[in-house]
Formats: structure tokens, C-alpha cells, sequence
């Protein structure tokens, strides 16, 4: 089985940056925010965050014929975010994808409803909660995210094709069973143009047994993401923005285990080269990104066509507003 | 609001303080962005000049800033300022003709010279230190309380070393990292309504001056 890569969209997009650059009083100051790494930004209390991410993936084939290789995916992430005050803020994202085969084969339709739990901390003479105002002096400390996320199994698991067979459990438009998922956060502005930003998370699956009695449990995942942001252009009067990022995005995909053993052509380790833009006006901002798999170490190489690591590319838009 | 935000640039543009000679100052503490309007504030135009040593505070009628006051606390006369069609007027707006907004000024400046001394004096708006002066050192923060009548406010604009650094919070806090060793300026401005017969807004700007030796 393939571990697609829904998996991927899904969890990067649960724990990314939500897109809202820190407005100051001063003008359009403050850290700037990647696309893939999570920076270390919670909701002002009392604010509500609109949120789109469309993942457009392009896979490289292995043949020229139709022979059911993976093609391309989209994926769309509609997210709601709220600052229940100004160090704890929550989400809920619902994922839509559209995976599509060589053959013309393709699945579609709501993936797992998915909930996020972020608490915001900085270092500022001790570590502390994120306060509700800080100054251009204070945004310069290092600040601080841990998240809980998990998944709930809304989308479904057992479509099946047109003779009755299940179709395979990693084209399905659910998990079956929740996943869960912790991340911490870094984040260093230098009070200048330039934005170091870290993070790492650990996603667990539960198995979940399908209608033909066939388990699947996904592989863990690891991810390390650090990025620089450069703010290239802004203009406080209008409050405009504009940045520039690149990422380094590592992943390491436990292999998927099925029927108690381990699946084969699953898994691996890889790193990607995310450079990207972001606008930013007032509250509002739009970002784009290509996601380049540069280095890949998977178990089964050669057999792993439409796996994470396998793309030509990702392209990456996002939308956020806050209100 | 275009009044405040002038009064905000002026705040940036222009420095009060008080020098190691005890001589209150009006311009350009940084002699490099001076346009040779530097002057020193006579007594006639300043109102009030209170000294806090220890635990004792007390009013100097005499308006002499003395060396033995641990926090110096200088209130300047008020002023009217009314803009025309042919000009901004030193006078208030039922005073002038085809007036088309007018502000009343109030000006201050403390100078903070040692730890533990009383430094909130209930006049107005005031910058005071929660840290200690004598722990700050170049790359520290000056932990900041913003007091109206002595009491903490919120949402009053702070700037330091020309560029506003943020509002004051709930609390009445916010901090500024100090950047360079010598006379510290810090400033506040906080704009209030007025009834709008003699002005329009009251804007009161106060000034902290700390030393930080290294």
C-alpha cells in the first residue's frame, strides 16, 4: 500500500502558520511567518481567523502508459481559528482532497474533521505565557508554541469501487480511526528584516479495521521544519508586507503496518526546500510556496511512485484573515 | 486624529531632558539630528517641580531642580495650540478666530536617579520604572509602569530612540531594551477629549530620563 499524501497536507496543515503577520502600532513590524514551519504566534484574545491552504501536488511517474501511477493531488484546508486570550488559542480545519491516478481514476471529498490546541510561551526573564501586548522590544524575545492536535473519523474509509471492492485504504477520504499529533515551536525576529523560525511534531494513527476485515495502522511521522523569513518590502502607512522564506522541511514516515506486518513500499525519510512568499495587508494575508523534494532516502525507492518524496513539486497557496 | 498623530511625530522629533547639571533641556539630545533649535526650558515656563527622596515627597516651590532629590518630576506650563486657515495659534480655540481644531498640551519629565525612591507622583501622565535603575545595563530591558493620575493606562503610545516601541497594556506595563549607554529618553503620549471650548483633545506627553552606565 502507498501512504499517500493526504497524511502529509493534512498534518502540515494542521500545525502550520496560520499567516497573520504581528501587526504593530508602528506600522507592519514584527516576525515574519513561513508557509510549512510552524511559527510561534497564538490568536489575539477575543479574534477569529478565517484560514484557506490549496496543496497542489505533482508526482513524477515511473511509465509513460496508464497504468494507475499517481498523477497529481489537490488538496484544500479550510480552517477557523479562535484566541480564547492572548497565550491559547483553538482551531478546527476541515480537509477536501482530490487525488488522481494516470488512468483517470480519482477519489474526492471531506477528509477527517481535525482539531488543534496551541499554547503560546516566550522567554523573557524566565519562560512565560504570551502576554496580551508586547512591545518591539518584547516581539525580539525567543517565543514559544506547544499544540495538541487530533483527528476525528468524519471522512469515509470504506468507499469502495464499482465491483464492491474497497478501494485502497490510502485513497480513502478517511483514517478510519482518530490520529494525534504534538508540536513545539520556536521563534527568533530579530528586530530587523530577518525571522528564524523552528518546529517539530510527532503524528500517531490508531489501526483501523476496514468493512473487509483488512487492518491498516499508518506509519508514525516525524517532522522538522526551519525556515528564515526576510522581509523584503513594507510600507507602515498602509500597513502592507511583503516577505520572502525558505524552508528546509524534513519528514520521516514510519512504514505503514497491515494485517500486523510491515507494508511493504512504505516509509522512508526525506527533505524539502520550500522557498516562498507571503503579502501581508492589515490583517489579512496570502502566501505561495513550491515544496521541492531535494534529498529522499525511502525504504522501497523504486516502488514507492505517488509517496511523499516522489513529487516533481508542491505548489502551496494560502489564505488568512483575521477578524 | 490628524492632530494626535502630529503631536505623536512632534513627541518623536523633538527631546526633554534633564542633564547631570540638573538643567532642563528642550531639542535634540543627539546633537547629529539638531536643527539648531536646542534651548533650555526656563523656569517661567515650567509649572510644577516635585522631588521625591527616600520616602518623603515634596513640591519645590522654588521650581530649582536639586541634586538631592533621588526622582525629579517636572510639569510644564500648559499650552493651547489652534489651527487656522492662516496658521496654528498659540492660544486657545474661544479665543481665535475661524478656529478648525485645537489641542491643549501638557508636558512632563521625570529623571529617575537612584532605586527605591518614590517615583509615581499622581500628576498626570507619568513613565515610572518597576526594575531596578542600578540592575540595567545595555541590552536590559527598562520594565515600565504608564500611570494617569497614578492610577495604571492602558493603550499609551511609548517611544524610544525615535520609533514608537508599542502601547502600554492592561496593566499599565510595557518594556524598552535599552540600546545605547548614557541618558536614557523615553517617551509617552497619551491624547484625551476635551470639551472643546477652550481645546478640541488634551494630549499629554511625558518624558523618562534614566542613566544606564553600561
Amino acid at each position: 500500500m502507498k501512504k499517500i499524501s493526504i497524511l502529509l497536507a493534512l498534518c502540515t496543515g494542521l500545525f502550520a502558520h496560520h499567516g497573520v503577520p504581528s501587526i504593530s502600532l508602528a506600522g507592519v513590524e514584527g516576525p515574519g511567518a513561513p508557509l510549512e514551519t510552524t511559527s510561534s504566534s497564538t490568536l489575539p484574545e477575543g479574534s477569529l481567523l478565517a484560514y484557506l491552504k490549496v496543496d497542489h501536488a505533482k508526482y513524477k511517474t515511473y511509465t509513460s502508459t496508464r497504468d494507475g501511477e499517481a498523477e497529481s493531488s489537490e488538496y484544500f484546508m479550510y480552517g477557523l481559528g479562535y484566541g480564547f486570550n492572548s497565550y491559547f488559542s483553538a482551531y478546527v480545519f476541515v480537509p477536501y482532497y482530490i487525488k488522481s491516478q494516470d488512468d483517470a481514476f480519482s477519489t474526492s471529498g471531506f477528509h477527517d474533521i481535525s482539531f488543534q490546541f496551541v499554547l503560546g510561551m516566550k522567554y523573557d526573564d524566565g519562560l512565560m505565557l504570551t502576554p496580551s501586548s508586547e512591545s518591539l522590544d518584547d516581539m525580539q524575545d525567543w517565543h514559544f508554541t506547544t499544540s495538541f492536535s487530533f483527528t476525528l473519523p468524519t471522512g469515509n474509509s470504506n468507499a469502495t469501487m464499482p465491483d464492491g471492492s474497497l478501494i485502497d485504504a490510502g485513497m480513502q477520504t478517511g483514517f478510519g480511526e482518530p490520529s494525534f499529533m504534538l508540536g513545539l515551536s520556536a521563534t527568533k525576529w530579530f528586530g530587523n528584516d530577518w525571522t528564524l523560525v523552528g518546529d517539530v511534531s510527532y503524528n500517531t494513527f490508531l489501526e483501523n479495521t476496514y468493512s473487509d476485515g483488512s487492518k491498516v495502522r499508518f506509519g508514525d511521522e516525524f517532522r522538522l521544519n526551519t525556515a528564515i523569513s526576510y522581509m523584503l518590502y513594507s510600507k507602515p502607512a498602509s500597513k502592507l508586507r511583503l516577505d520572502f522564506n525558505m524552508e528546509a522541511n524534513y519528514l520521516h514516515l514510519g512504514r505503514d503496518i497491515e494485517n500486523g506486518s510491515g507494508a511493504n513500499a512504505t516509509g522512508g525519510e526525506m527533505i524539502y526546500l520550500t522557498p516562498g512568499a507571503r503579502l501581508s495587508y492589515k490583517t489579512t494575508s496570502v502566501a505561495v510556496g513550491v515544496k521541492l523534494p531535494t534529498w529522499t532516502n525511502l525504504n522501497e525507492e523504486d516502488l514507492q511512485q505517488g509517496a511523499e518524496g516522489k513529487e516533481d513539486y508542491r505548489l502551496i497557496f494560502t489564505f488568512s484573515a483575521l477578524l | 486624529m490628524i492632530i494626535t498623530q502630529a503631536l505623536i511625530y512632534s513627541l518623536l522629533a523633538h527631546d526633554m531632558w534633564v542633564d547631570d547639571a540638573l538643567v532642563l533641556h528642550y531639542g535634540h539630545m543627539q546633537m547629529n539630528h539638531s536643527h539648531g533649535d536646542e534651548k533650555e526650558i526656563k523656569k517661567e515656563e515650567i509649572s510644577k517641580v516635585f522631588c521625591s527622596s527616600g520616602s518623603n515627597v515634596f513640591e519645590i516651590e522654588t521650581k530649582e531642580l536639586k541634586a538631592e532629590c533621588d526622582t525629579l518630576f517636572i510639569v510644564l506650563n500648559e499650552a493651547y495650540y489652534t489651527k487656522t486657515p492662516y496658521g496654528t495659534k498659540r492660544q486657545s480655540k474661544d479665543k481665535t478666530k475661524m478656529a478648525i481644531s485645537s489641542f491643549k498640551s501638557i508636558e512632563s519629565v521625570k529623571r529617575i536617579n537612584k532605586d527605591n525612591s518614590k517615583q509615581i507622583f499622581n500628576k498626570g501622565l507619568e513613565l515610572s520604572l518597576t526594575n531596578k535603575l542600578s540592575s540595567i545595563e545595555v541590552g536590559d530591558k527598562a520594565r515600565l509602569l504608564v500611570t494617569y493620575d497614578g492610577r495604571a493606562r492602558a493603550g499609551v503610545s511609548v517611544a524610544y530612540a525615535d520609533k514608537v516601541r508599542g502601547v502600554s497594556d492592561r496593566d499599565g506595563r510595557i518594556n524598552i531594551r535599552i540600546q545605547k549607554a548614557g541618558l536614557q529618553n523615553i517617551k509617552a503620549s497619551l491624547t484625551l477629549k476635551d470639551d472643546g471650548i477652550k481645546s478640541d483633545e488634551i494630549i499629554h506627553s511625558s518624558t523618562l530620563n534614566i542613566k544606564v552606565l553600561k
